[in-house]
């Protein structure tokens, strides 16, 4: 089909797959100040990403029905959802108004995604044709979601995230006077559940390297949002970077399994951080980036089984993936949460043994613990910046660098108590990627 | 070599490589300080640069938290404040009444070691003894660890009345110890 705007109207339906997409990532940077603004827990904010994950894989799969039947006018009605939604995410005031929202918004964004396949597939003239562009739409989506929430985030207010995506609306009038092409007949291609699995299984790790690493440098070493998105930006560039090296791997197989044990072996890396520094996390996050470009084309390409008449088995990689999101997530957030609690006692125990042992006056100790339970408090829950406390009391003439080393030390064990408190939680996330082996490694010879 | 090998075992070279490297640099033990036995003699080196009175207050705590088996730490972020020491005791299942005889126990030690080495005497003592026994013991750990460099009776004094709400006459109003340690409350 070489109408005029053809190809206009194939990006317009491949930057709807995009935002929805970056949609199941983007408010991960955001997770600290929705946690600020609506107050509870961390294993409670993170329903916040939980549930888009969770209704997006949950619905995708009876969204791909509708979209075989009514493609264009499911796409259009799956945008209108999506944005509206949006907007009642954008002026959500507490987590029961935000998190039914993020529900609705999944359930808009598997009907656009769904369809957009579809429409895609009737333009170009098949599935085959339509799935890279619809797939590489996705994979930039995912990739740029972090970054691009941490951006706005940090520019303007996490609500901006959801405020942004309602000019989405102007693409639908473009897609909605489309001449289309019959569907593709055929019958649907079988389901395989092994790389289903693997899929499902590593971005379960996958999860791990994003949710745990964005909470660590924002959180635990204080680093802004454009910083730390600009950090795990690492992942996405290294699988892009590294996408060459599928050809280089062996067969298929081999590729998929050295592609798991690289990210589970980055994931583990990251458990064993030597110190507080954003710049310990690129190599790790290198080994995973490598580890994804070499497992997940083998496993999408194994899980579509090649020609895809009906779109589904494309939707059901979609299913997997953000069904492993879920499992990640569910089982990463309590483990963090425990070990922030413990690490939180320890460091504080650590804090109050260098005080009370501190070559300072027995007044200039009080005063500073003053001002410390002051700093405590102000933080509500989130690790204290200990800086104005020790500006707020001024040692005695001749103690200034016994004051400057005591301050240098409590900082030292706050970061060593958020640092360790992510060790367990990636070693769990590092154990998805290792359980993903099990399934590649009873893939059959897989073609690429 | 298979072919089919040499991937995957690439992988595991790199993966066990890196973690090899961030172990010998110390990612096995960046963790927080474990904070000391409180059972056992602490270095000379940090007890001799103590203030008499600072001194005592250590040693009292560590002898309470021996006592409690938790560490000097959380003892001392449980005697903060009211709260903090009803939540304590709580979380191990005893009552104040324990904490409270735990801790003049770990005072009134503390008061004999630092007479028993000399780090006092006379009337410092009994004045210190008198409070080890029959002071609320929160303010008492708190007035000792407040006390500015000087270590003087008469600080002390001061400094209890203010953690206490008491209002203490000067040493050179007293005419007696007896007087004195009836109105230690």
């Amino acid at each position: 089909m070489n109408e005029p705007g053809q190809r206009f109207r194939e990006v317009a339906l491949a930057l709807s797959v995009g935002v929805v997409l970056a949609d199941s990532s983007i408010v991960t940077l955001a997770l600290p100040e929705i946690l600020a603004d609506f107050g509870g827990t961390v294993v409670g904010v993170s329903w916040v990403l939980t549930a888009f994950n969770l209704a997006l894989a949950l619905a995708i799969l009876p969204m791909a029905r509708v979209a075989r039947i009514r493609p264009r006018a499911g796409w259009a009605l799956g945008v209108a959802i999506f944005v509206g939604s949006s907007a009642v995410c954008g002026v959500a005031t507490d987590e029961w108004t935000l998190i039914p929202a993020r529900i609705l918004q999944a359930v808009g964004g598997a009907l656009t995604i769904a369809c957009a396949i579809e429409l895609l597939a009737r333009m170009m003239g098949s599935h085959e044709r339509a799935a890279p562009l619809w797939g590489t739409a996705g994979t930039i989506g995912v990739a740029v979601g972090p970054a691009a929430g941490g951006l706005l985030t940090e520019l303007f207010s996490w609500e901006s995230i959801f405020l942004v995506q309602i000019p989405l609306l102007l693409l639908v009038p473009v897609v909605l006077d489309l001449r289309l092409r019959e569907p593709e007949a055929g019958p649907e291609g079988e389901l395989d559940l092994r790389p289903e699995a693997g899929l499902a299984l590593l971005s379960a790790g996958l999860t791990g390297a994003l949710f745990l690493l964005v909470i660590l440098l924002t959180e635990g070493w204080g680093l802004s949002p454009l910083g730390a998105a600009a950090t795990v930006s690492m992942i996405p560039a290294a699988t892009y970077a590294a996408r060459f090296l599928i050809d280089r791997a062996g067969p298929p197989k081999s590729a998929a399994l050295a592609g798991g044990l690289a990210a589970a072996g980055g994931l583990a890396a990251l458990a064993f951080l030597p110190g507080a520094s954003w710049a310990l996390t690129l190599q790790p996050q290198l080994l995973i980036g490598i580890g994804l470009a070499l497992a997940l084309p083998v496993l999408t390409l194994a899980a579509v089984g090649g020609r895809d008449p009906v779109g589904s088995r494309a939707s059901s990689t979609i299913a997997a993936r953000h069904a492993g999101i879920v499992v990640g997530i569910i089982a990463l957030a309590p483990i963090l949460s425990a070990e922030l609690e413990s690490n939180r006692v320890a460091a504080q125990d650590a804090t109050t043994a260098l005080i009370l042992d501190a070559a300072l006056p027995p007044e200039t100790k009080l005063s500073l613990a003053e001002e410390l339970a002051v700093g405590i408090d102000t933080a509500d829950g989130r690790l204290p910046d200990v800086g104005p406390s020790f500006a707020a009391v001024t040692p005695a003439s001749g103690d200034e660098d016994a004051y400057e080393e005591l301050e240098a030390d409590i900082v030292d064990q706050i970061e060593r108590g958020a640092t360790n408190a992510f060790s367990l939680p990636f070693l769990a996330a590092s154990a998805f990627a290792l359980l993903a082996l099990i399934p590649i490694a009873r893939l059959p010879g897989a073609s690429r | 070599m298979n072919e089919r090998w040499i991937a995957p075992l690439v992988a595991i070279a790199a993966s066990v490589g890196l973690i090899g490297v961030y172990l010998a640099f110390g990612g096995a033990s960046y963790d927080p300080a474990d904070t000391a036995d409180p059972c056992l003699v602490r270095e000379d080196a940090v007890l001799d640069e103590r203030d008499v009175f600072e001194l005592i207050a250590l040693s009292s705590l560590d002898g309470a938290a021996c006592e409690l088996q938790v560490s000097r730490e959380e003892l001392t972020l449980a005697l903060a404040d009211e709260e903090a020491t009803a939540e304590f005791a709580e979380e191990h299942s005893i009552s104040e009444d324990d904490i409270n005889d735990a801790v003049r126990a770990g005072l009134v030690r503390a008061v004999d070691d630092a007479a028993a080495t000399g780090r006092i005497s006379g009337f410092e003592e009994t004045l210190l003894r008198a409070v080890a026994e029959r002071a609320p013991v929160g303010p008492a750990i708190e007035a000792l660890q407040a006390l500015p460099g000087e270590d003087s009776a008469q600080s002390l004094l001061l400094q209890l009345s203010e953690f206490t709400e008491l209002e203490l006459p000067s040493l050179d109003d007293l005419p007696s110890l007896d007087e004195l340690e009836g109105l230690v409350p």
